[in-house]
């Protein structure tokens, strides 16, 4: 796909996460106008929660994005250094129908509600956590 | 973050604006903490002014829902943006918060959970 890529590398912190968020749902908005502003939420959300995930529990000092777009889809990528961790493996939605009050475990798992492909890859030494989303529509 | 705190008789209404985020829950979960302290346990968070929630905000929101409860108090949640809105959908907290399109029916919300909770 790829027609436009945008490569950001950032200090590890929830300063940058909130810092990315801005940068791509701008990017997003000015790609695909007010029609898709349900996937940007989305894909908002779930990119969110993926670098939330990085800051709490990667331990490195700078995470990379890449985030790329054509004129129907975003693939949003966060490349972490360090040991192998695949944050994909088990997840699972809190059961909220029972009477058990649940605080926590909703990160990754809308991450996987949120995008239409996830996926995790170990490749030299980093981490390649990866998300797609489909605008519907698109533009063009 | 920043907070307009009211009354609407014994409730206490809060409208918060910016994002309630990892960095800012606990800002949010301290302004609750205080006024709970002051022993007011009826709670109406206004959240149309909060762009953005993440998954850290919305364990701060089934945080405090449990507190209050526990408290024999009540949390109410009212017009939530539609960003907001689908965090609440895909997780399926809906099931266990108390959200209201708008800010009088929020109001009404917590009237009728107040009375639902004095009589347990």
């Amino acid at each position: 796909m790829a027609d436009e890529i945008v490569k950001l590398r950032l200090p590890s912190t929830f300063d940058s996460v909130a810092a990315v968020r801005t940068q791509t749902e701008a990017l997003l908005k000015d790609r695909f106008g007010a029609s898709a502003s349900s996937e940007i939420d989305d894909i908002s959300i779930a990119s969110t929660e993926m670098m939330n995930n990085a800051v709490e529990h990667s331990g490195t000092e700078f995470f990379d994005v890449e985030i790329t777009f054509d004129n129907c889809a975003v693939v949003f990528s966060l490349i972490t250094e360090g040991a192998e961790f695949d944050p994909t493996k088990e997840i699972k939605m809190p059961d909220l129908d029972g009477d058990e009050t649940h605080e926590g475990g909703f990160g990754i798992a809308m991450v996987k509600e949120l995008s239409d492909e996830m996926m995790h890859e170990y490749r030299e030494g980093k981490n390649v956590f990866t998300i797609k989303k489909i605008i519907k529509g698109g533009i063009g | 973050m920043e907070f307009n705190v009211g009354m609407d008789g014994d409730i206490v209404v809060i409208e918060i604006q910016g994002d309630v985020v990892a960095s800012s829950i606990d800002e949010m979960k301290a302004q609750v903490a205080k006024l709970m302290e002051k022993n007011f346990k009826y709670f109406l968070l206004d959240l149309n002014k909060v762009n953005f929630m993440d998954s850290s905000g919305l364990g701060a929101c089934m945080a405090l829902n449990k507190m209050l409860l526990d408290k024999k108090g009540v949390l109410v949640l009212c017009k939530p943006t539609d960003s907001v809105a689908k965090v609440f959908k895909v997780t399926r907290a809906e099931l266990k918060l108390s959200i209201a399109p708008t800010r009088p029916d929020g109001v009404k919300l917590a009237y009728a959970k107040i009375s639902e909770s004095r009589s347990k």
